[in-house]
């Protein structure tokens, strides 16, 4: 894939197309298969990403309380 | 109330305030570490750690500079700390942690969200970036800042943080889906030949 073709297609992941990059693309993405495939590779690796996560236990802010209660208080 | 009137009253004294910052930004502080060491423990006393130093910095912290962006180098710093002596005193990923369990269910990590199969790759994969792609990918799609802010917080033009970025994602790409790359270069191949025989 040509170097311009890569950046259009992570540019419009990041939504920063215009109009008319966006018929362009959408063109390319019609006619190269293999373009097709690769964007939506990585569509799904950014929507994946989302699912990387843990909860906060619920202890951490009292935790961290009493973590700056032991320090001096800041002063301005 | 803002970031900016918190962080007022914190400085004249009213100490109290500070939870608020703390409920505010603990999900996403803890999720960096997360998404940066792979271990949650790690990840837990990395934040606890990022507020403790912000808490002690907020004398002087310039209230022209945001508090949220002050807090994510803090926390960054912190994990790239702590990833650089993590061949010395390191604590196994999530990862390796659950391979070694017995499949006694009371055992497994009783706070993860999401276990399954494809986030446990996933993370795998983000874990394998090298440090300043991952940091530059965490920060643009974990925590879904601008590539503005993720240049201010890493201290690194935002072009390059945009190429980091797109490496990170490429690299990403092909190490969750080799096959279907595969299946294209052996298309490719085999049009190729097809050609030449014509």
């Amino acid at each position: 894939m040509k170097k311009d073709d890569k950046r259009l297609l992570h540019r419009a992941l990041d939504g920063e197309v215009n109009q008319s990059e966006t018929k362009r693309l959408q063109q390319k993405l019609e006619a190269d298969g293999r373009m097709r495939s690769e964007y939506e590779q990585l569509k799904k690796v950014v929507k994946d990403t989302t699912r990387v996560r843990v909860e906060v236990p619920p202890d951490f802010t009292k935790k961290v309380l009493e973590e700056t209660r032991r320090i001096k208080r800041p002063k301005p | 109330m803002d970031d900016s009137t918190i962080v007022g009253k914190c400085q004249t004294g009213q100490a109290e305030f500070y939870g608020q910052l703390v409920d505010k930004y603990s999900a996403r502080i803890i999720n960096l570490g997360y998404a940066m060491m792979g271990n949650r423990h790690d990840a837990e006393d990395v934040a606890q750690e990022a507020f403790v130093r912000a808490y002690k910095g907020l004398a002087k912290f310039q209230k022209k500079a945001k508090f949220s962006s002050w807090l994510y180098q803090i926390a960054l710093n912190l994990c790239k700390d702590h990833l650089k002596a993590k061949s010395r005193h390191a604590r196994p990923t999530d990862e390796e942690q659950m391979a070694n369990l017995d499949g006694n269910p009371k055992d497994q990590a009783p706070r993860m969200i999401i276990q399954d199969e494809l986030s446990g790759k996933m993370r795998e994969a983000i874990n394998k970036l090298p440090v300043l792609y991952r940091e530059s990918f965490v920060l643009r799609h974990l925590q879904g800042l601008e590539y503005e802010d993720v240049s201010t917080i890493t201290n690194v033009p935002a072009d390059t943080v945009r190429v980091r970025a797109y490496r990170a994602r490429e690299m990403l790409r092909e190490s969750l889906a080799p096959n279907v790359d595969t299946f294209w270069r052996e298309k490719a191949a085999k049009e190729k030949g097809k050609g030449k025989k014509e």
